[in-house]
């Protein structure tokens, strides 16, 4: 009996079902009341008890294999005839342009302040339409001076004169006027360059300036705070460098690089703030002591999108937006 | 600025390489931009030999060429030759046939074998320029030495020097370093350099003065200290190559031995100098003062300039002769005839020679240096380097003693330093002995007055050192930025907490999420504008605009008082570049000038051109209407918390019809399709539909609290009535007949079909509307449900004479 019984399991092992009948042919002859495997259960009963056990065991194990080999088996056979019927195409495109975008300047404008937000730096905000007094002279830029000359200026009024603001560094003095230390701040902007448009100079564009004061604010401080920065910005293995440079309401002054390509190239300006500047507004300069520090939006945006002329952010070409509808 | 390496080893003894010296006047606040190498390349001159002319003919065929037979060692070449200083026996510089010569305006030539008016040539004697060594092209270079050999190679014999150019951005607190020796000073410092090697001044004053000068300053302060020099028969001729060498180096025009030397001087020390021709001073005096506003003078650049009351001027007796600091005059200019002159050395106050440099739009050299400030005490150092060099290039003679007006000296700068205090700013403790070690190498001496405090003593050419932030910066520069060395963990002893703007910002990005996720695209347009709209009496009420009074283009010279335009500017771009359909937004300030103020208002446009959606099979597109504009700006205001808004028409000349949203007096939103006046300024025929949100009202309107309110336990039901109404009645008037009837059990009007056409009459329309009830207390029952509409039907049909479609 026992092998009567592997030489079924070879059977159905080796057996082919293709179509319909031979699933029906199959199911007679191991499934039906009349099938091989119910004679089995039939002489089971005559065998002597001692041999049951094993032979019993043995029977069920084919019938369960007999009824799995036949799902099986109908299962691909239904299968064949859906996909014969009913093709459905998975390979249809979805809607791709149903995405809009943020402006590249704003996405870094998010990062920048994300990036500051962290690490305890609130939001300001000032006007762009502003008085001298708090463009040029309480940033300590002496009347008649050269560094008046660095940057063009765009007038609306004179003497006294109301200008667009050069810089968002106007807004560091509203600050420290109205409020007292400690500030922590950074402040997004736009900002006004009577320049001709290129490629490389923009009469409007974006900055970030940065502002800390409090008593015994350092050096060192600055240069850890913006270290951070330039790494969270553009990667931990960014190489950054300090080195001295001029701006009226710093003193010492510092321009950050960062290496790029076979260089450096500069991202930043800050210093500590001018004795001066805190006294102009009405700050103990022996007591206080702070940084600050002023980015370009634009120009950080172009290293990091490998952007090459800055009149491609004003154009605001739908083409070029769409490519800005990833997150970073 | 430029600054050549071999003109610093004048003063320093440097062994680094160009590259590393360029980063270490980086390191120290000297920005290098650029290093370029002057000389030339050997591998380009590689395959040029020295050959010697042995016999020279003249052409059959041209009158101006000649065939020479020239000597290269192994054996002679014919070469036909165009240059006129070419002699028998001459040691020359040969191409052969078969090499490359590259010219100074860069060209790669390839010398051939040829045939120049049907005779032979095998190569080419060169001149400097043919092989980029130098820009001599009016004959052949001679080689002056008779011992080289035919066939060397001929660069081993060039008298051509290597060198470095740093073209150094100099930053304007810098004024001393505004020389080769200001830059020498540095790197003395930074590379712990003992002493600065100065040419030495060892300059015999004659005891008589042979020419006769007087000078007299009408203000002190104006000029603190004239100083100057009378030099006899001097000889006006091009300056030596060496001094020609230098100053194209740093790109400058030779002109002749005297300017030539004025302006190596000052490139060397950072004195500017002006020589006068002393025969040209009539009245043997000079008056150093200020005349009559609108005096005339002519300027060494042969403009005529009209001269202000605060233009400061060297003058004969009563006619000037120079804008001091700042440029010569045509009448003394030193000329080939001159003979005599006289050189002035002086330092004048900065300020009023920025004044003339902008008076007359005129930046020089001179006027470069002394409007940033110059040292009162090299004047007369300078001056006689300048007479030994005059003596030695010119064949001079000094004809006076030295004149040097300086009544009260300028003094050293004191300051009392407090170490701890300096320390503190750094944030790092650098030794007292270590500060006091780097500010001596800046010739900054000290003394100690007690442990924390030093008495410094700091020279006038420092005018960027006056107080104790400055030494810092000093201390910094010298000691490195870059050695500082950065925390384990950025700390800070105040965080700040979020101020009104950051959560506004947080605001902001909620709404730009929200328009993105629509399908809308951010952009940002340049909030300066073409003034051509303020002429346009009805889009734009010039009194409100802010112009710019200097603007250098039409095109951006007025602040947007509205946020149309330039994105109108934006749609027309990208409509010609076959963008059909946009859908755009942008947050930006407008601005307008009120009485005597300048107002600043914050708007969102948010524009819709051509179809809501892209072609695609998996979602049906249709035209942009007014009602899509609509559903984002709803979208917008339930984003803000601003659910109860009505609705009101207006009519202006930028809407065909335009729509006004508000909550209680405040506008937030007017909606509009663009006039076709607007879109004609803007040649755009397609529909443009406009959104424009104030964003102020929006905010303040945002910040209603979110609360929970229960979910009704009890199922809603809906009901479903088709309207047919006049084509005149307005969605709104059935929302208020609802509302009159006070039925509580309504929850919501659902609009969900609009027919017109076959079946209704040509002035009718129907409105299929979903009605929405629900109870709060109880399961609605049948009854009351057909009550409800009943009463409804009842309504509509009095009021809206409308008729019920079944």
């Amino acid at each position: 009996m026992l092998d009567l019984i592997n030489n079924y399991k070879k059977e159905i092992d080796k057996l082919q079902i293709n179509n319909a009948s031979e699933l029906e042919d199959f199911r007679v002859k191991f499934i039906s009341k009349k099938s091989v495997i119910n004679d089995l259960f039939k002489k089971f009963k005559t065998i002597p008890p001692k041999e049951k056990g094993e032979i019993g065991i043995k029977i069920n194990v084919l019938k369960t294999i007999a009824k799995n080999k036949l799902n099986e088996a109908s299962c691909q056979l239904k299968k064949g005839t859906v996909l014969k019927n009913d093709f459905e195409d998975f390979s249809l495109p979805p809607r791709t342009e149903d995405l809009g975008s943020i402006h590249p300047i704003r996405k870094i404008k998010n990062k920048i302040i994300s990036i500051f937000s962290e690490i305890g730096f609130s939001i300001e905000d000032g006007p762009e339409i502003e008085k001298d007094w708090y463009n040029f002279t309480a940033l300590n830029f002496p009347e008649n001076h050269p560094a008046r000359e660095m940057q063009d200026t765009f007038f609306v009024e004179r003497d006294p004169d109301i200008v667009l603001r050069t810089h968002t560094s106007n807004v560091q003095i509203r600050l420290m006027e109205e409020k007292k230390p400690p500030l922590r701040v950074i402040i997004p902007g736009k900002v006004y360059r009577n320049e001709t448009v290129s490629s490389k100079s923009h009469c409007f564009f974006h900055q970030v300036e940065g502002l800390f004061v409090n008593e015994g604010v350092s050096f060192k401080d600055l240069k850890d705070t913006l270290y951070y920065f330039a790494k969270e910005m553009f990667g931990k293995k960014t190489k950054v460098r300090f080195r001295p440079s001029y701006f009226p309401f710093t003193e010492p002054s510092a321009e950050m690089d960062i290496s790029w390509k076979s260089g450096w190239l500069e991202i930043l300006g800050s210093g500590m703030v001018d004795p001066n500047v805190l006294e102009n507004c009405g700050l103990d300069s022996k007591k206080y002591s702070g940084f600050a520090f002023g980015m370009g939006i634009e120009r950080i945006a172009m290293l990091k999108y490998q952007i090459d002329d800055l009149r491609l952010f004003s154009q605001n070409d739908i083409r070029f937006l769409k490519q800005f509808r990833g997150a970073n | 600025m430029k600054i050549s390496l071999n003109w610093l080893k004048n003063f320093i003894k440097l062994n680094n390489s160009p590259e590393e010296i360029s980063d270490l006047l980086t390191e120290v606040g000297l920005e290098v931009e650029s290093i370029e190498k002057l000389g030339y390349q050997k591998s380009k001159l590689e395959d040029l030999v020295v050959g010697e002319i042995k016999k020279i003919e003249n052409h059959s065929n041209a009158d101006k060429l000649k065939i020479t037979e020239v000597d290269i060692g192994r054996k002679k070449l014919r070469i036909i030759c165009g240059a006129k200083n070419i002699e028998k026996n001459q040691k020359v510089v040969v191409a052969k046939p078969g090499t490359f010569i590259y010219s100074s305006e860069g060209k790669k030539v390839k010398i051939n074998k040829t045939k120049i008016r049907g005779e032979n040539s095998e190569g080419m004697l060169c001149s400097e320029k043919e092989i980029g060594i130098g820009n001599e092209d009016k004959g052949i270079i001679v080689l002056d030495n008779n011992q080289i050999k035919n066939g060397a190679k001929a660069y081993k014999y060039f008298d051509f020097i290597e060198d470095y150019i740093f073209d150094i951005s100099l930053t304007p607190n810098r004024a001393d370093a505004a020389s080769h020796l200001g830059v020498a000073r540095d790197l003395k410092s930074v590379l712990n350099i003992s002493a600065i090697n100065l040419p030495k001044d060892d300059f015999l004053e004659p005891n008589s003065n042979k020419l006769n000068l007087e000078v007299k300053i009408q203000d002190y302060s104006a000029c603190p200290r004239y100083s100057g020099l009378l030099i006899s028969n001097v000889k006006i001729k091009d300056s030596p190559k060496w001094l020609k060498n230098n100053l194209i180096g740093i790109g400058l025009k030779p002109i002749n031995n005297i300017v030539d030397i004025t302006n190596y001087i000052l490139h060397s020390f950072g004195q500017p100098m002006h020589a006068f021709d002393y025969d040209k001073i009539k009245s043997k005096k000079i008056k150093v003062k200020f005349l009559k506003k609108g005096t005339k003078f002519s300027t060494l650049d042969g403009i005529e300039r009209t001269l202000k009351k605060e233009d400061l001027m060297i003058c004969d007796d009563k006619d000037p002769l120079c804008i001091a600091g700042v440029m010569g005059g045509e009448s003394s200019e030193v000329k080939n005839r001159t003979k005599n002159i006289f050189l002035e050395s002086a330092y004048f106050d900065s300020k009023l020679v920025r004044k003339s440099s902008q008076n007359h739009q005129l930046s020089t050299d001179a006027s470069f240096r002394f409007e940033r400030g110059t040292d009162p005490n090299i004047t007369i150092y300078a001056l006689k380097i300048a007479a030994k060099m005059i003596q030695e290039l010119c064949g001079g003679k000094i004809a006076s003693k030295i004149i040097d007006i300086y009544p009260k000296k300028i003094k050293n700068t004191i300051l009392n330093l407090n170490i701890n205090r300096v320390n503190k700013l750094i944030g790092l403790p650098i030794p007292k002995k270590e500060i006091i070690n780097i500010l001596n190498s800046l010739e900054i001496n000290s003394k100690n007055i007690n442990d924390s405090l030093i008495e410094l003593s700091i020279p006038p050419y420092r005018t960027d050192v006056k107080r104790e932030a400055d030494v810092v910066e000093e201390i910094l520069r010298v000691y490195g930025y870059n050695n500082i060395k950065l925390s384990k963990h950025l700390g800070s002893n105040f965080l700040s907490k979020p101020s009104k703007s950051k959560k506004e910002e947080n605001f902001i990005k909620n709404i730009v999420n929200l328009l993105v996720s629509n399908g809308y695209y951010e952009i940002i347009t340049n909030s300066l504008t073409s003034i051509k709209f303020t002429g346009n009496k009805k889009l734009w009420n010039k009194n409100d605009s802010i112009e710019m009074i200097n603007k250098l283009s039409e095109e951006h010279g007025v602040l947007k008082t509205n946020l149309l335009f330039t994105s109108l500017e934006v749609i027309r771009y990208n409509l010609n570049r076959k963008q059909k359909n946009l859908k755009l937004f942008e947050l930006d300030k407008t601005y307008k000038k009120e009485k005597s103020s300048y107002r600043e208002i914050k708007k969102l446009g948010i524009y819709l051109v051509g179809n809501n959606y892209e072609d695609h099979f998996n979602k049906q597109n249709k035209k942009s209407s007014i009602n899509d504009i609509k559903d984002i700006i709803h979208k917008v205001l339930q984003k803000s918390k601003i659910n109860n808004y009505h609705q009101t028409e207006f009519e202006s000349s930028f809407f065909k019809n335009g729509i006004s949203i508000k909550k209680d007096k405040n506008e937030l939103v007017k909606i509009g399709q663009l006039s076709d006046e607007i879109k004609r300024l803007f040649e755009i025929t397609e529909s443009v539909f406009y959104g424009e949100i104030n964003w102020k009202n929006l905010y303040d309107n945002s910040k209603e609290k979110l609360l929970y309110k229960p979910v009704s336990k009890f199922p809603e039901v809906q009901r479903d009535l088709s309207l047919i109404l006049d084509k005149s009645t307005k969605f709104n008037e059935i929302e208020k007949v609802v509302e009159k009837n006070k039925i509580n059990t309504i929850k919501k009007l659902q609009l969900y079909d609009i027919y017109e056409g076959k079946n209704i009459d040509k002035s009718k329309k129907a409105y299929a509307i979903r009605f929405i009830l629900q109870d709060d207390l109880k399961t609605l029952d049948e009854t009351s449900i057909n009550h409800t509409m009943e009463t409804l039907i009842k309504s509509f049909e009095k009021e809206l004479k409308a008729q019920i479609r079944k």
